[in-house]
């Protein structure tokens, strides 16, 4: 998404070629300056030193400028260091004509040098900074590594003693003989708390898989109903004491969407509405078309939310719904909350109806 | 005697099916890792047990091998969010997952339902189905609902008799698609969700609340007599 104060994207381009352009000409300029302060440098040194060794410093120069600046300066640099040593070191000074023919091949020589040094060191340069980004990746990929093993082994870790906390727990409800009351209690209250814990476990692990967001969806086209119903036949008992109304708009169309997400979006909307409304109290899940956009309602009969809470998740309502809001964002979706006009906390999300593909008929004949 | 093998890393769930199924009467033999497991599964038990996640090697490699030489059911222990693990179980020949944690009813129920599914195995198929107020005549080829008549296309009628045939067993999508519509239907999994809507509607008395065709979310389908 675009900020209002971003300027639009041809416009940004040509900025980009435009700093693009000024810093390779300041990379020329730097060459040009190189030569010059080598000139310099040369013509200060020159009584004490051999023309031969001028020409080394020239070179040196010409290396410099490949290795910072790159191959264009480099290939400036190089005929440049050819005329200024001419122009000044080789009779006649100040001129670039040539008394001893000799010098003709010291400049054939200095000139190749320069070139292939100069390319080189460019070629070189070039290598050691796409090392660089190469490791660079490779170190992400790595560190995205590293934490997908850590979730996977934290979410071992903590479901295994769960599960047997769970199941251990269960054999003591079940026992036969039956335990005397207050332990049978007991066993029950440590059996649901752990059946609870676990179920934040999970939920805890599907958050930091989501908003690690790196987890693909697994997009299939498929209809609501079978998720509602899935999701209301694993609440199982907790739905017992409310009787559940499905309403499901008979026109919706194949929607496109991650079967177990979405499963456990509904599964932790009835779940809250089992857990913040009195026993016996009815709650509804609807859904039809509306604007271009499939819209599903889960609302009950209760109390409603403490304040209009809009689309931020009360504190009250734990991690369930804060997971439902990001596995509905990650469809493409917005999941909001509100109080019905006749009063009871409404749920609400929308799903995009895309273009869904065409189951052929068959022909009736056997 | 029912001879249970138990093959799970963690000696605390061991404990608990242990615990479990022995208050069933069946004997239990445990295995913490896959060669363990493996070298027990010779001694020919009447079910499995299986932890996806061991220790020495995946669960997933010890189901091949195991069901080309016995036909005892193999019960996948999984945890929430390993639903393609769970499809390749069951592609390999494994018939049912428990997610953990589950409780002990959970357990046993899946565990008899299992065990009655191998014992009615090879016997003279009965010519009628039974389930909810529904009537399947597989001579006749004939449905009825509550004594009335239900119309089925030849898809929807050899998708039923398919998942009658397996019942009680999760079939994923891609068994049910190769079986039903034949090879090269694998990747249609709309078309058989859309077809499982229709046969709810058709048999179903609340087709978003189904009591026999019951869903497996991001695995397959079950049929629940």
């Amino acid at each position: 998404m675009k900020s209002p104060n971003a300027p639009p994207v041809e416009l940004q381009a040509t900025r980009l070629r435009l700093e693009d352009l000024r810093g390779r000409i300041w990379n020329y300029a730097g060459a040009v300056l190189t030569c010059l302060l080598t000139a310099v440098i040369a013509r200060l040194v020159v009584p004490w030193v051999d023309p031969a060794n001028i020409v080394m410093l020239f070179l040196l120069a010409v290396f410099l400028v490949a290795w910072l600046l790159g191959r264009g300066p480099a290939l400036l640099a190089a005929f440049l260091a050819v005329a200024l040593f001419d122009f000044f070191f080789v009779l006649p000074h100040f001129s670039f004509a040539v008394a001893d023919v000799q010098y003709l091949i010291t400049f054939a020589v200095m000139l190749a040098v320069a070139l292939i040094t100069g390319q080189l060191a460019a070629v070189a340069r070039e290598r050691l900074r796409y090392m660089e980004m190469a490791q660079e990746t490779r170190m992400q990929a790595e560190a995205e590594r590293l934490r997908h093993s850590i979730l996977a082994s934290l979410s071992h870790d903590l479901r295994t003693p769960l599960a047997a906390l769970v199941g251990l727990a269960d054999t003591l409800v079940l026992a036969s003989p039956t335990l005397p009351p207050p332990h049978d209690e007991t066993a029950r209250v440590l059996r649901d708390q752990a059946q609870s814990l676990a179920e934040m476990v999970n939920n805890l692990l599907e958050l930091a898989r989501l908003t690690q967001g790196r987890q693909p969806l697994n997009l299939e086209w498929q209809p609501l109903e079978e998720i509602v119903g899935a999701a209301i036949q694993r609440l199982g008992p907790v739905l017992d004491a409310h009787p559940v109304s499905v309403d499901l708009d008979p026109g919706l169309p194949l929607l496109e969407f991650d079967a177990v997400l979405l499963e456990r979006v509904l599964g932790n909307l009835l779940d809250n509405a089992a857990k913040h409304t009195p026993p016996g109290t009815p709650v509804f899940v609807e859904a039809r078309v509306r604007d271009a956009v499939a819209e599903v309602t889960v609302r009950d009969s209760g109390p409603g939310f403490p304040s209009e809470p809009g689309f931020e998740a009360p504190a009250s309502h734990g991690l369930g719904l804060s997971i439902c809001q990001a596995i509905v964002t990650a469809h493409g979706g917005k999941l909001w909350m509100e109080n019905g006009p006749e009063g009871g906390a409404r749920v609400c999300f929308t799903l995009p109806l895309g273009a869904p593909p065409t189951v052929g008929e068959e022909p009736e004949a056997a | 005697m029912t001879r249970v093998l138990i093959v799970e890393d963690d000696p605390q769930i061991r404990r608990f099916l242990r615990l479990a199924l022995e208050s069933e009467g069946c004997t239990v033999q445990e295995a913490g890792r896959l060669d363990v497991g493996v070298a027990a599964s010779r001694l020919g038990p009447d079910l499995v047990l299986l932890d996806l996640g061991l220790p020495d090697g995946e669960g997933l490699d010890f189901i091949g091998p195991f069901r080309a030489r016995s036909k005892a059911p193999v019960i996948i222990l999984s945890a929430r969010g390993q639903e393609p693990d769970k499809v390749a179980a069951l592609d390999a020949g494994a018939d049912d997952y428990l997610v953990k944690p589950f409780g002990m009813a959970e357990l046993l129920a899946r565990v008899r339902a299992q065990l009655r599914r191998r014992a009615g195995e090879g016997k003279t198929e009965a010519p009628e189905f039974r389930f909810g107020d529904v009537v399947v005549d597989l001579d006749r080829r004939s449905v009825s609902r509550a004594g009335d008549p239900v119309h089925l296309t030849p898809i929807e009628y050899r998708l039923l008799t398919f998942l009658i045939a397996h019942a009680s067993r999760v079939l994923t999508h891609r068994q049910i698609l190769r079986e039903v519509w034949g090879p090269g239907y694998g990747e249609s999994g709309h078309t058989l969700r859309v077809y499982v809507g229709r046969l709810r509607h058709k048999l179903e008395s609340d087709p978003a609340r189904p009591q026999h065709l019951l869903t497996e979310t991001g695995v397959g389908y079950r049929m629940e007599i």
